[in-house]
């Protein structure tokens, strides 16, 4: 009865069974689906960190937009309350 | 403390013609999120695959430009940070920081779209490529730039340190550009003064729609951060002299 080789997933194991591991011959995986890219979700996981990064930055400047008109409305409040009649404002 | 130091700090210092200012960001606003989804149309529809790497490549139309706006916020970055190191006011400092904040995003930009491009098209997602390397290293020095004006306060001295950042990440910037002519490396050169390798037509006009709507979104997001910058720190001005005054808490 004729042995039929196993199938051998990495050099070191073509090593270990007497092999050469620098054979550049064709060697099985086992996870040959998840070593495919997908071109289409490289596509749009690109142009969404695109827009990640820009709405980032938006967000960013909306917010500190938005602490600063609180400072101004502090100060003009502050103004107000010294320019009003019988408090000292220079 | 006077009712003028308020209103200047509120409008971030602005003189005369800020009505046309404004007007003229709104547009530009406007205008830029119209060419980017002018842009996005016709690089899904109207753009064909590429032969060897198919649709992935597209990533291209948004890739490259995304570094060329990194070397146009970079160059703001340098342009204020040398007008503060010459004059020292704090508008320049604006400028410069709004630059490098900007460099930031386009570099982030560009260093995510490329390993994602990389992985289909090198199977690898990073090679020490020397335009790869240069650019990261770019990035890195306005990453450092960023951090250290964001906590390490906003005295002279760290205005004047974060310029000197300014103007060694812009020192950079050409051998970035160059480093694919001077030293190879697995980068293409697609663009070139002979014409570039874009055989089709429609791939020309994608690409210069893209580097169009980079363009406008680097000056909207530098122009839009340079006003805030300046605003806040005329804002924290006037809060020291009122604060000087009595008239509020530090």
């Amino acid at each position: 009865m004729q042995t039929v080789p196993q199938k051998v997933d990495t050099a070191r194991e073509v090593a270990r069974q007497g092999g050469d591991p620098t054979n550049d011959g064709f060697r099985s995986v086992t996870d040959a689906d998840r070593q495919m890219q997908s071109g289409e979700m490289l596509l749009v996981e690109a142009y969404a960190c695109f827009w990640l990064f820009a709405f980032v930055l938006i967000a960013m400047t909306w917010r500190q937009q938005r602490a600063l008109d609180r400072r101004v409305r502090e100060l003009e409040a502050a103004l107000a309350t010294a320019s009003a009649p019988g408090k000292g404002a220079d | 403390m006077t009712q003028r130091a308020v209103t200047i700090a509120r409008d971030g210092g602005a003189r005369a013609g800020l009505r046309a200012w404004e007007v003229l960001l709104a547009v530009l606003v406007v205008t830029s999120a119209i060419v980017h989804l002018g842009t996005l149309h016709f690089v899904a529809y109207r753009v064909p695959d590429e032969l060897t790497m198919g649709v992935v490549y597209k990533i291209f139309y948004f890739h490259a430009p995304s570094g060329y706006a990194m070397y146009l916020a970079a160059t703001a970055c340098f342009i204020g940070s040398c007008g503060y190191l010459l004059r020292g006011t704090s508008r320049w400092d604006a400028l410069a920081r709004a630059g490098a904040e900007s460099a930031v995003v386009f570099g982030l930009m560009l260093l995510t779209s490329g390993p994602l491009w990389a992985a289909k098209a090198w199977g690898v997602y990073w090679t020490w490529d020397p335009r790869l390397t240069t650019s990261l290293l770019s990035v890195l020095i306005y990453v450092a730039y960023v951090v250290m004006r964001t906590f390490a306060g906003d005295g002279d001295a760290e205005r004047k340190f974060g310029a000197a950042l300014g103007v060694i990440g812009a020192a950079l910037l050409p051998i970035i550009h160059y480093a694919v002519r001077l030293w190879g490396g697995t980068h293409p050169q697609v663009i070139t003064g002979k014409g570039g390798g874009l055989t089709h037509p429609d791939m020309k006009t994608a690409l210069a729609f893209g580097f169009l709507s980079f363009t406008l979104l680097a000056i909207v997001l530098v122009w839009t951060r340079a006003r805030l910058l300046h605003a806040a720190q005329r804002v924290a001005e006037v809060e020291n002299e009122a604060a000087d005054l009595g008239l509020i808490e530090d």
